[in-house]
C-alpha cells in the first residue's frame, strides 16, 4: 500500500515538472540591456541560436538612459585628431584610477576591443555623432550616439529577427541549471507560460547590477543609509544572486556608481518639472552636517568622485547653498556645470522654481547666515553651529576675492561670493546610477569559482561583472559604462560560441 | 489505507480546483470596443471560468502583430514632438494588455511605465 501512495506522490510532482515549458538555444542570454543585447547579436551573428529572457515589460534596461560610449584610439578620435586618446594612454589612465584593484587582462581586452566596437555598432546601424567631452569630463573619449543611447539600443533590438533571436520579456531568470560543474542552462518564469526551462550551451548573464534593491545595498555598498537609484527600475541584483548560486566568485560587489548627492523630494521627474534641482547641483557652496565644506565643489562634474566624498558625511546629507547673486548669474549666463549633452543657455526662471519650492517646503531660505544654520538645523537635523557657517561663508568669499581657494583649489571660473541675501539652501542625500561590481570574470567575461577557475558556459557581463573599476566608478573617462556593457557583452559572445557552441 | 489513499487522491484533485479557481474572483467588466463586439470572457480566456490572464497570443490572432502600423509625431506634456511607432519601439515587442486593457481603461505604457508624458489616446 506504501507502494502506491509513493507512486501518487511520484505522479503528482511529475506532472509539476512537466509543466515547465522547454526552450532550447545555443546561447541564452539574462537581460536585455546594454551588455545582454550587444551579447546576443553577436552570439547569433557568430551562428549561435540566442534567446534573450527580459524581467521587464520593456527591453534596453538601463542602456535607454545612456548618451555616448567609451572608444579608444577610433576612427572618430583620428579624424578629430584628439590627443591622449590612445589604446596606451586609456589603459594606463584606467590602471592609474583603479591602482590595480581592477583586472588587467580585463581592462586590457576592453580597452583594445573598444574602437572595433564601436565600428561594430556602425555596422548594424547604430549612427554616432562624434567624440565629445562629457560634461567638462578630462578625456575625449565620449563617441555621443545619435538619439542617444535609446537609439543604440533600438537598432540592436530591431535588428533581433534579422538574427533569429528570440526575445522573451516579463520573464525572470531565476537559477542557473549547473551540471557536472558547466552552466547549461536557465530556470525562468514567464509571464504568460509560468515556469519555463531554457537550455543552452552557455549562460550570458547581464541584470545590471543591485541599485533597486535596498538589501543588497545595505550589505555591500559603504554608505548604510538608503541610496535614492536613479535610471532604469528593479535593478535588483538576479543575475548576481544566480551567478553566486553557481558558484562564481564575487568581486566589487561595493562598488556603487554614486551620483552628485540628489534632494529626494524630486528625483528625475522632480528635476525636469522644475529647475531646483540643476540649479542647486552646482559648484557655489556645499557644506556637511556641521557646515563645512568638504570637497572642491566643481567635482559635481566627476559624479561617482562627488558621490564618494558626499557619502563620507554624516548621514550621507550634504547642504548645497546658492546667493542670490549666483541666482542672478545662473538665470542670465547659464550655469556652471551643465551634465551630459545639455547646452550652456540662460537658465531662465530659476528663482520662480526655487521660490515655489521655498513655498513646498523644499527649499531654505534666509537673509542673515545665522538665521540660514538655524532653520537648516530644524528642518533638515543638521548640527551647524552659526559661527562655523559663517567662518565657512568667510572662506569662500575670501577665496573669491583673491580668486584663488587655498582649501580645495577649486577652478577660479568657478569661484563665487556669497554676500547676496537672501540665501537659499538645498538639503541633498546618497544617490546612485547603478551598482559596478558583482561577480569575478576572467577577460573573456568568463565567471571563475573560488578556485579562480572559469566555470564552463557560464559568462557575466555589463554592471553584473567586477574587475573592471575598483571601489570607485572612473568618470574620468567618459561612456565607460555603456562600453563595457557592450564591449563585455561582445568579448563573452565571442568566447561562448568558439568555445561551447561550435 | 484505502481510505488514506482515497484521502491523498481527492486533496490532489481539490487542490487542482482551487488553484483554478483562485483567481477567479478578480473577473471585471469587458470595457470598449470587444464588449461592443459582443465578445464574451471565454473568447480571449478560452475558459468558461477565467482563472488567468489570456495569452497575448489570442489578441494577435485577431489583430495580428501590428506590424503595419506607421510612425506618428507624439508630444509630450513639455511640448517637445517625438516621432514613433507606438507599435514598433525601442522596447521589443510587448505584451499587448500593456497598454490595450480589456477591464479598464487603457493608457500607454510609456507614460506608465517610464518618464515620459506622451499625450495620446490608447483605445
Amino acid at each position: 500500500m506504501k507502494k502506491i501512495i509513493v507512486l501518487i506522490f511520484m505522479l503528482t510532482c511529475l506532472n509539476n515538472s512537466y509543466a515547465a515549458k522547454v526552450y532550447n538555444a545555443d546561447v541564452v542570454v539574462v537581460g536585455a540591456g546594454g551588455s545582454g543585447n550587444a551579447a546576443a547579436v553577436q552570439a547569433a551573428q557568430l551562428g549561435a541560436k540566442v534567446i534573450v529572457l527580459e524581467k521587464q515589460a520593456a527591453a534596453g534596461g538601463n542602456a535607454n538612459f545612456c548618451e555616448g560610449i567609451f572608444g579608444a584610439d577610433s576612427k572618430f578620435q583620428r579624424s578629430q585628431n584628439l590627443p591622449n586618446v590612445s589604446k596606451e594612454d586609456l589603459f594606463n589612465k584606467i590602471m592609474d584610477f583603479n591602482h590595480y584593484k581592477g583586472d588587467p587582462l580585463l581592462v586590457s581586452a576592453f580597452v583594445n576591443q573598444s574602437a572595433d566596437t564601436i565600428e561594430w555598432l556602425q555596422s548594424l546601424g547604430v549612427k554616432i555623432d562624434g567624440v565629445f567631452l562629457e560634461a567638462d569630463s578630462r578625456t575625449y573619449t565620449w563617441h555621443r550616439f545619435n538619439g542617444l543611447c535609446r537609439a543604440m539600443t533600438e537598432t540592436l533590438i530591431k535588428s533581433y529577427p534579422k538574427y533569429g533571436i528570440q526575445l522573451m520579456l516579463e520573464t525572470e531568470a531565476k537559477d542557473v541549471i549547473m551540471k557536472d560543474g558547466k552552466a547549461v542552462g536557465v530556470k525562468a518564469f514567464n509571464v504568460e507560460d509560468g515556469d519555463i526551462v531554457i537550455n543552452a550551451k552557455a549562460v550570458i548573464i547581464g541584470t545590471g547590477g543591485f541599485v533597486s534593491n535596498a538589501e543588497m545595498l545595505k550589505k555591500y555598498a559603504d554608505f548604510k543609509g538608503p541610496i535614492t537609484a536613479i535610471g532604469a527600475k528593479n535593478r535588483t541584483g538576479d543575475g548576481i544572486r544566480m551567478a553566486l548560486a553557481a558558484g562564481a566568485k564575487p568581486e566589487g560587489l561595493g562598488t556603487v556608481q554614486y551620483h552628485s548627492p540628489s534632494p529626494r523630494f524630486a528625483g528625475f521627474a522632480g528635476i525636469e518639472r522644475r529647475k531646483t534641482g540643476f540649479g542647486f547641483n552646482q559648484p557655489v557652496l556645499w557644506v556637511n552636517s556641521f557646515g563645512k565644506r568638504f570637497v572642491n565643489e566643481y567635482e559635481v562634474r566627476n559624479f561617482s568622485i562627488a558621490g564618494n566624498a558626499a557619502v563620507r558625511q554624516k548621514n550621507g546629507l550634504v547642504i548645497k547653498l546658492l546667493d542670490s547673486a549666483v541666482i542672478d548669474q545662473y538665470e542670465k549666463e547659464g550655469l556652471d556645470f551643465v551634465g551630459g549633452v545639455n547646452p550652456r543657455v540662460p537658465f531662465t526662471n530659476l528663482l520662480r522654481d526655487i521660490e515655489a519650492d521655498v513655498q513646498a517646503g523644499n527649499v531654505v531660505k534666509a537673509n542673515t547666515i545665522e538665521d540660514l544654520a538655524k532653520q537648516l538645523n530644524k528642518k533638515f537635523g543638521t548640527e551647524i553651529d552659526p559661527k562655523i557657517l559663517q567662518a565657512t561663508v568667510d572662506q569662500t568669499n575670501h577665496a573669491y576675492d583673491k580668486n584663488f581657494d587655498d582649501l580645495f583649489f577649486k577652478p577660479r571660473k568657478v569661484l563665487h561670493s556669497f554676500r547676496t541675501p537672501p540665501y537659499y539652501a538645498i538639503a541633498t542625500y546618497p544617490a546612485a546610477l547603478g551598482t559596478v561590481g558583482g561577480i569575478r570574470v576572467d577577460e573573456n567575461c568568463q565567471a571563475v569559482d573560488n578556485d579562480f577557475h572559469p566555470i564552463p558556459g557560464l559568462f557575466v557581463v555589463g554592471a553584473d561583472a567586477g574587475g573592471m573599476y575598483g571601489d570607485t566608478y572612473d568618470i574620468i573617462v567618459a561612456g565607460e559604462t555603456i562600453g563595457f556593457a557592450v564591449n563585455s557583452g561582445r568579448l563573452a559572445a565571442k568566447h561562448a560560441v568558439a568555445t561551447y557552441v561550435k | 489505507m484505502k481510505k488514506i489513499i482515497l484521502m491523498i487522491v481527492s486533496l490532489i484533485i481539490l487542490a487542482f480546483f482551487l488553484t483554478a479557481y483562485a483567481e477567479d474572483k478578480q473577473a471585471g467588466k469587458i470595457t470598449g470596443k470587444h464588449k461592443e463586439a459582443g465578445l464574451s470572457c471565454s473568447d480571449c480566456h478560452k475558459e468558461k471560468t477565467p482563472s488567468a490572464r489570456p495569452s497575448q497570443k489570442v489578441c494577435r490572432d485577431c489583430h495580428g502583430d501590428m506590424t503595419d502600423t506607421k510612425s506618428k509625431v507624439y508630444k509630450d506634456i513639455a511640448g517637445h514632438e517625438v516621432t514613433f511607432n507606438p507599435h514598433y519601439t525601442h522596447t521589443g515587442s510587448m505584451r499587448c494588455t500593456l497598454c490595450h486593457k480589456m477591464h479598464s481603461t487603457s493608457e500607454l505604457y510609456c507614460n506608465t511605465g517610464c518618464h515620459h508624458k506622451f499625450q495620446v489616446k490608447v483605445p
